[in-house]
């Protein structure tokens, strides 16, 4: 019944419930779009920073700096300590092996203990910097991607090769090396090694692929005069998303600083969060337009309609039935509105799923097109927020419909 | 006959701003089944306020207001509405059709409310009705399409399409030509003598009047005759 009479006046008005119906659309489709858009450039990163980058990463650091003998003697005192200095001494994990022991007993992870520092790598004249990871081919293996990454070479010439190295693709290039070439490694403490390339990696991450080379730990702990030392261990887990708790756990049983890839990516991840501010933001601004194109035609369909309104409500119809007859429209709207919206969403999304770009490559991930995050989620919150919007706009002037007083309107007719 | 609407000192004040307006003065009336009965009175004498009082669009101030067997003037919303859906039917001086639907639409639209009907007989109750009151082959059309008498007998039709026990008719001929005008008239005489449906309406025409079988008088909210 209310349907009935709410469909004839829609029909009545097609044209202004067409525009309407185009603003819920488009508020719709472009937040499937815009989100899908943005959750999937963020996994992408995600994905690529947690393929890149240990999971968890034990370093030669204390958050906490070790408390001062006289601090501890007397803990209630207000100690003031001037010309402190530091020791004069190697940093690096102390007792590493215990630690990689304890890693041992630990399921679902895989790790890799690092000598890692800072070295120039000379060829033809020229000096590049570089960070350079010495590691043990068998366990970086399990402990990080490089092995899949790996363009030319293979991570186990590490192993067989003296003095191999591996560079990122984008360091080889920008000193102009190749596979089998030569070069010199020198390091801050002034150690000069001749080295052979015998692998490149592409990890995709500009950084990484810029500014990271890897040799056989033994190797680098002579190049860094850090002999059976370690400074860092990189950790790999089965569940990524434990790592926080992975690391905390981690931290509190060794005393290293553990830092899980959440905490050390965490500026990008707000990042995310302004990113996601502004697109639902500008989502919420297309539908409150559509929302007031809905509540403009309801309102003016009420106005329109006051006679029959004071008619109806002669006849016996409740001011629920009249809320429902102007409210009904808003919501044919809305529905009309979010399936259209779902339908051009679905074109967005495949649209801008297959533009191609091509980048600077000093971007910091490189990718070849919008990576899109499909999920029926998307639809749902894009259909819901529609919905609402449309309901709520039509809900204003369908209950100040139904308070009209016919009596007033009849009056007024006839006057 | 028996009453089928009772009034009892029935008082409407409205409370506007400046001064309370007295619109119905301690009115008490019976309309009994199968009456023809006008309203008559000079513009603001209360007649339309009565009859709005009548029909339960309007509440009273004070009094009672007895629609077969139901004090509606104190009953709950919903009673009042339900009883507007049954029991009344309403015609008023524009025919407030809903232009966007048939004449007969427009008659099916109370059937439709009260649910009580299949839509096949629905429509053959609303064509029956078009037809009785001489609108035969206008059934499609829009009001849009119809003189105005037409509309007005399709407003008639609309009245009566939940068998009614009272018409309440405000200045029903107010906009209608004298031939119009007596076949309005003609219909709602029928109407009560034929079908015992009681019909009250409000009129300022003195013709109009020495056709019913009763009139009252309003003076200043007052009944002062009949």
């Amino acid at each position: 019944m209310i349907g009935y009479v709410a469909v004839h006046y829609l029909v009545n008005r097609k044209r202004q419930a067409a525009i309407s119906v185009v603003g819920v659309m488009l508020g719709v489709a472009f937040f499937i779009a815009i989100s899908g858009m943005l959750q999937g450039m963020h996994q992408f990163f995600i994905k690529r920073l947690v393929d890149s980058y240990p999971h968890v990463m034990i370093s030669d650091e204390f958050r906490e700096p070790e408390a001062q003998p006289v601090v501890v003697r007397y803990p209630d005192a207000v100690t003031v300590i001037r010309g402190l200095k530091p020791k004069e001494e190697t940093q690096g994990v102390r007792n590493y092996r215990q630690i990689v022991e304890g890693l041992k007993e630990m399921p679902g992870l895989t790790y890799s203990p690092i000598t890692s520092g800072q070295a120039f790598l000379r060829y033809g004249g020229r000096d590049v910097s570089t960070t350079i990871y010495g590691v043990d081919p068998r366990l970086e293996r399990n402990a990080s991607k490089l092995a899949r990454d790996m363009k030319q070479g293979r991570i186990e010439n590490l192993l067989t090769t003296s003095n191999g190295i591996i560079l990122g693709r984008a360091l080889a290039d920008k000193i102009g090396l190749d596979m089998g070439s030569r070069l010199n490694v020198i390091s801050p403490v002034g150690v000069i090694m001749q080295m052979k390339v015998v692998g490149i990696f592409d990890s995709g991450v500009t950084q990484v692929d810029s500014g990271t080379s890897y040799a056989n730990i033994k190797k680098v702990q002579v190049l860094q005069n850090k002999v059976d030392k370690i400074n860092q261990i990189n950790i790999r887990l089965d569940d990524v998303d434990s790592a926080p708790q992975v690391a905390t756990s981690l931290e509190r049983k060794f005393r290293y600083k553990a830092e899980s890839w959440q905490e050390a990516f965490q500026n990008i991840f707000e990042l995310f969060v302004v990113q996601n501010g502004i697109m639902y933001t500008t989502v919420s601004v297309i539908l409150l337009v559509a929302g007031f194109g809905i509540y403009n035609i309801i309102s003016s369909s009420v106005m329109e309609k006051y006679r029959d309104i004071a008619i109806l409500k002669s006849m016996g119809f409740s001011e629920s039935d009249v809320v429902g007859i102007f409210f009904f429209q808003g919501v044919v709207i809305g529905i009309i509105g979010v399936l259209a919206g779902w339908a051009c969403g679905a074109v967005l999304v495949e649209i801008l799923a297959s533009v191609k770009l091509s980048l600077n490559k000093d971007v910091p991930v490189r990718m070849d097109g919008f990576p899109m995050f499909r999920s029926v989620w998307l639809y749902v919150a894009g259909g819901v927020m529609g919905l609402l919007s449309a309901a709520f706009a039509a809900w204003i002037p369908a209950r100040r419909a139904a308070r009209l007083h016919p009596v007033d309107i009849i009056r007024g007719a006839s006057g | 006959m028996s009453n089928v609407i009772t009034l009892n000192n029935v008082t409407r004040i409205l409370q506007s701003e400046e001064i309370p307006v007295t619109l119905v003065n301690d009115a008490s009336l019976t309309v009994k089944s199968g009456e023809f009965l006008a309203v008559r009175g000079t513009s603001g004498s209360g007649k339309s306020s009565l009859l709005y009082l009548m029909g339960l669009l309007d509440k009273p101030t004070s009094g009672h207001i007895n629609i077969a067997g139901i004090d509606v003037a104190t009953a709950t919303e919903k009673v009042r509405q339900e009883t507007r859906l049954e029991k009344i039917g309403f015609v008023f001086q524009f025919h407030f059709l809903l232009q966007e639907f048939s004449a007969l639409d427009n008659v099916m639209l109370p059937m439709r409310r009260l649910g009580r009907l299949s839509d096949k007989d629905m429509r053959a109750r609303a064509e029956k009705l078009l037809v009785s009151l001489g609108l035969e082959g206008k059934t499609n059309k829009k009001p849009g399409q119809m003189s105005g008498g037409e509309r007005q007998r399709v407003a008639i039709a609309r009245a009566l399409a939940n068998e009614p026990m009272v018409i309440l008719a405000d200045e029903p001929t107010g906009n209608l030509d004298s031939k119009n005008t007596a076949a309005v008239i003609d219909i709602f005489k029928k109407l009560a003598h034929e079908t015992g449906v009681a019909v009250v309406a409000v009129t300022h025409d003195p013709d109009f009047a020495t056709k019913t079988d009763r009139n009252i008088v309003m003076k200043d909210g007052k009944i002062v005759e009949g």
